[in-house]
């Protein structure tokens, strides 16, 4: 597991190009929503000489004022543009992880990354995109089962008298739900990359080919997943520890900073994404050595039937 | 005096510093219209109190023989589905909800007279507010003969309560109780004239949703038998304690010039005793600072010592100390300000795990706060809820339990002026900008958070109202509480601290013990500003527009050469389009030239405020100019060698009543720092949101 979890970091190291694609193609995606909100309370905060308090500290009053100022929400809803976004993501998602394992796959091999990355997108968009709609449907049941039935379990907890026993039990319902959902996601990782290698057609057989690796590696699929969990946990606590300390960012220079600051920590992670299919592949490498090799040769494309 | 110059009003702090500071002492004793003495047995298998009431009530009237009186029985609003209570809470109040067949009741199984005729007979409900017979909140009954003015009668009364399971404010929980509104309570005889009324009557008001108490003032008599092994709180100071053989105590507690009782009993209780020490907790330097404040000696303004108890959940032990400094933070900033606490004792209870219904509720000499596990330790421990209402029902010791506005038909009298009151005690214990949250990098005052509520858009409902006609029944929040509390922040913005500080101790004063309405209010204003501000109470606390200066346009250009022939003293002179061209740019290249600068202002809102208007002038200092703010707008035209650089209606933000500060100013080079900085963060979440989804 230690073993893969580094050849993960080292692969996702070896090439930087991919993880700084991925940042970037997510960043531009997220100015979609966000460039309308920045025209529309820049027309307000502007030249309004109150705004002038934000720059020392947020102030709660400033963002309430804000919010109920008609020149400002007039400028059209950003939930729309956020939510147009996300599906854009959520689709997108199975072509990067295609593109994601071709790279990390053929990284020794000679060519231009661009084209390998998106060709191992397209070659896989259809598959990847029809596994992920069945690992998300089985995700969502198996939480809420599982939530419902711990909730239903831990139930005498939420009426002790020693009330941590309460944010225990919630939390203890929130670990399962989460778990179960993490166990139908990471089958779906293991489906893709076992895809990606033996270039199977049938997605359900191969979700069920990956949920059957995870539950046969369960300590150390979820040992890999922990490990990157924890990496990121810690990145999210040096963002805080900066955040903390850096209440208001007023000037250029402080905004400046701020930015840079954030967007390295949303580049780390999505390094430390791409660090754990690395990781994945080599883990299903290890386990499996004597799968069937992917084909050589073109992609048969992205509409190919199941 | 409607028309009143807005320069004058401008100057007023002035004026009013001039004034001699009114000298009233505060009362010693209260009206005492009433003597209870209640003994009360709770029994913890069926949830009942019973009990036995020894009453006597005094006529206070000069004129009027009473033949009958009326009760408060509250219980009874959570007896079935149909009570007005429920009908308007929908069993639900302030997040908790009421439990399925957990309903509670107050029988009143005997009433008699002390000479032994039984009153029983006569006991009917009646429904003065909504005529809903399903409501069981009010009864009277009819004497055998009328009480004359200034005699008393004596009845002894004996009931049941049932407790519900607590949801709003009183109830029980596992085996915690808390016994609020939980034994016949009479309301109030007014005389005719009192608080303005045409005919003499009782005051006492159906239970409802979105409403408080209201009822005299008088002695407190209290027994109070539990199990031995609980813990007991009450109103007032315990007297005496008697173990009996079969394993119950029984608690005596007494208080005179209070007008309620509640107690609570849990055995898993900690208590936490500290003294405030009128001598420790209040430096010399506040005693002088507010006496000089208040125009009073350091003498007048001195504090007495207090017994505070704090009945604490044991799972909140470390925030033993934030309960104790924050009870302590009221007793001398609402004692300096307002007038000392006149009671020996102050409990302080904090309701156990699942009964958060009980919490944040007033009662005489007895409050209950509310916490969570969670805020024991870093990073949520300096999220201040506990603080805020600590002060905030501690502050009602002095607007609700001293001074006894009736809660039902003015609501605001007491929650207003005491969330005003709650903001200025925060920020003076836990400080400017932080008073409220300090939580990794993120702060908020209590200031800040009464604005977040005012918008607009906030102008369909009026302060004075009672308490359940705010609609929807949702904003009785912003309107009793935090509109209120902007009003007096904005009326101080009028007078000045140093005057409205006289102004509200004038206030507490002269009616601490008393039942006094809105009018007073506004009459003490009048009277100790010599001005009449009916224009300010009429159109924020009977009207309902909301507030909204704004500036509506502002240019500053260089005032283009003139062409063509002009006759001067020098005689003719023609000056060529060519030329003036070139002058021109050359002014545009130098900066020097003639600047018209043109500004409108607008009043947005339908309240008309009298206004500062400041203009700040490249170079120059600041410059301020009055505005009535009566029209809709007005212009301000200027030409002179400096260009403007920025414009901002009341530049001191003392109407804090505006509801959006955004549009109060207008740079004329704008900064797009502010929303480049919270974009940038707001970038990040969503970025965060979208890699979420999109590295699945
Ligand atoms: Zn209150």
């Amino acid at each position: 597991m230690i073993a893969s979890v580094r050849a993960g970091l080292r692969a996702a190291a070896s090439q930087p190009k991919l993880p700084l694609l991925v940042w970037g193609w997510y960043a531009l995606l997220a100015l979609v929503p966000i460039l309308p909100v920045f025209s529309a309370w820049n027309a307000v905060l502007g030249p309004s000489t109150e705004a002038q308090k934000i720059l020392r500290r947020f102030d709660i009053s400033v963002y309430a004022d804000l919010v109920q100022d008609s020149a400002a929400s007039a400028m059209g809803s950003p939930l729309r543009g956020l939510i147009a976004a996300l599906a854009v993501a959520a689709i997108s998602s199975a072509f990067v992880f295609g593109g994601t394992v071709e790279v990390l796959g053929r990284g020794g091999e000679p060519g231009p990354f661009l084209q390998r990355f998106f060709s191992g997108g397209g070659r896989y968009f259809g598959r990847f995109l029809r596994l992920a709609l069945v690992a998300a449907a089985s995700a969502l049941l198996a939480a809420g089962a599982v939530s419902a039935a711990v909730a239903g379990a831990l139930s005498p907890l939420g009426g002790s008298e020693w009330e941590p026993a309460r944010y225990l039990a919630a939390a203890l319902t929130a670990a399962a739900a989460l778990a179960t959902a993490g166990l139908f996601l990471l089958a779906l990782d293991y489906a893709r990359i076992q895809v990606a290698r033996d270039g199977s057609r049938g997605m359900l057989k191969a979700y069920l080919g990956g949920l059957g690796f995870t539950l046969r590696n369960l300590a150390s699929v979820f040992g890999v997943a922990i490990a990157f969990a924890l990496m990121l946990a810690a990145l999210a606590l040096a963002y805080l520890a900066y955040e903390a300390n850096t209440p208001a960012a007023g000037s250029w220079g402080a905004i400046a900073a701020l930015s840079i600051v954030m967007q390295a920590i949303v580049f780390g992670r999505v390094f430390l994404r791409v660090a754990m299919v690395g990781a994945e592949r080599h883990l299903d490498l290890a386990r499996r050595p004597a799968a069937r090799p992917a084909p050589a040769g073109p992609s048969p494309g992205p509409t190919s039937p199941a | 005096m409607r028309r009143i110059a807005a320069a004058m009003i401008l100057a007023l702090p002035g004026v009013l510093a001039a004034l001699p500071a009114a000298a009233d002492p505060l009362p010693a004793v209260s009206d005492r219209v009433v003597q209870y003495h209640i003994r009360a047995a709770l029994d913890t298998a069926s949830r009942q109190i019973t009990g036995t009431e020894t009453l006597t009530w005094r006529n206070p009237s000069a004129a009027d023989a009473v033949s009958e009186l009326q009760f408060h029985l509250y219980l009874n609003a959570f007896k079935n589905t149909r009570t007005t209570f429920m009908r308007e809470s929908g069993g639900r109040m302030r997040g908790a909800s009421a439990g399925a067949d957990s309903w509670g009741w107050i029988d009143v199984t005997s009433i008699r007279t002390a000479a032994g005729a039984d009153l029983k007979p006569s006991l009917a409900f009646i429904q003065p507010d909504d005529g809903n017979p399903d409501d069981q909140t009010v009864a009277r009954v009819v004497l055998p003969e009328p009480v004359s003015p200034g005699r008393s009668v004596t009845l002894e009364i004996s009931f049941t309560s049932q407790l519900p399971r607590v949801f709003a404010r009183t109830g029980y929980e596992g085996d915690f109780y808390l016994a609020g509104q939980w034994f016949p309570k009479l309301g109030v005889y007014e005389p005719a004239g009192m608080r303005g009324r045409a005919a003499s009557g009782w005051n006492c008001h159906q239970y409802h949703a979105e409403s408080e108490f209201y009822a005299d003032y008088g002695t407190f008599t209290v027994e109070i038998t539990v199990p031995s092994n609980f813990v007991v709180g009450a109103t007032g100071a315990r007297t005496s304690e008697r173990r009996h053989a079969n394993g119950t105590t029984t608690h005596v507690f007494e208080q005179a010039d209070v007008h309620d009782f509640a107690w609570t009993a849990d055995p898993d209780y900690l208590v936490v005793k500290e003294t405030f020490s009128a001598e420790r907790d209040v430096t010399p330097a506040e005693y002088e600072r507010t006496a000089k404040l208040l125009g009073r000696t350091p003498d007048e303004v001195r504090l007495s010592d207090v017994e505070i108890t704090v009945l604490l959940q044991p799972d909140h032990r470390p925030q033993a100390r934030r309960h104790i400094e924050a009870a302590k933070a009221g007793l001398k900033w609402y004692g300096l300000w307002y007038g000392r606490y006149p009671y020996k004792t102050l409990t302080v209870v904090d309701p156990a795990p699942g009964a958060s219904g009980a919490g944040g509720m007033e009662y005489p000499t007895f409050i209950t706060a509310g916490t969570l596990w969670l805020f024991n330790r870093w990073p949520f421990d300096r999220i201040r809820m506990l603080e805020e209402v600590t002060i905030h029902e501690f502050g009602h010791q002095f607007w609700y339990a001293l001074v006894g506005n009736n809660e039902f038909e003015e609501a605001w009298l007491d929650e207003g002026l005491n969330t005003w009151s709650t903001a200025k005690a925060m920020l003076a214990t836990y400080g400017r900008g932080r008073s409220a949250v300090e939580f990794l990098g993120f702060t908020m005052d209590d200031e800040e958070a009464l604005r977040v509520r005012n918008s607009p858009e906030a102008r369909y409902n009026r302060i004075l109202a009672a308490a359940w006609d705010y609609t929807p029944s949702s904003e009785y929040g912003f309107y009793a509480y935090e509109k209120p509390a902007l009003a007096l922040a904005t009326l101080e913005g009028y007078l000045g601290e140093q005057a409205m500080a006289r102004l509200m101790r004038t206030y507490h004063e002269r009616w601490r013990f008393k039942h006094p309405r809105s009018e007073d209010f506004f009459a003490l204003v009048d009277e100790m500003t010599g001005r009449d501000w009916s224009w300010y109470f009429d159109q924020v606390v009977r009207g309902t527009d909301a507030v909204d200066y704004d500036v509506g346009s502002a240019s500053s250009v260089l005032v283009k050469r003139g062409r063509g022939v002009f006759d001067g003293p020098g005689g003719r002179t023609t000056v060529s389009a060519a030329d003036a061209a070139k002058a021109d740019a050359e002014a545009e290249r130098t900066g020097k030239g003639v600047y018209r600068t043109v500004v409108v202002v607008r009043r947005s809102g339908g309240v008309r405020l009298p206004v500062e208007v400041a203009f700040k002038f490249e170079g120059k200092p600041v410059e301020r100019q009055a505005w009535d703010g009566r029209a809709t707008f007005r212009k301000f035209v200027f030409e002179r060698p400096e260009k403007l650089e920025w414009v901002d209606v009341d530049p001191d933000r003392r109407i804090a009543l505006d509801a959006n500060w955004l549009n109060n100013g207008r740079r004329l080079r704008a900064d797009s720092r502010p929303a480049a900085s919270w974009t940038a963060r707001w970038l990040f979440v969503i970025q965060h949101l979208i890699t979420a989804v999109g590295l699945m």
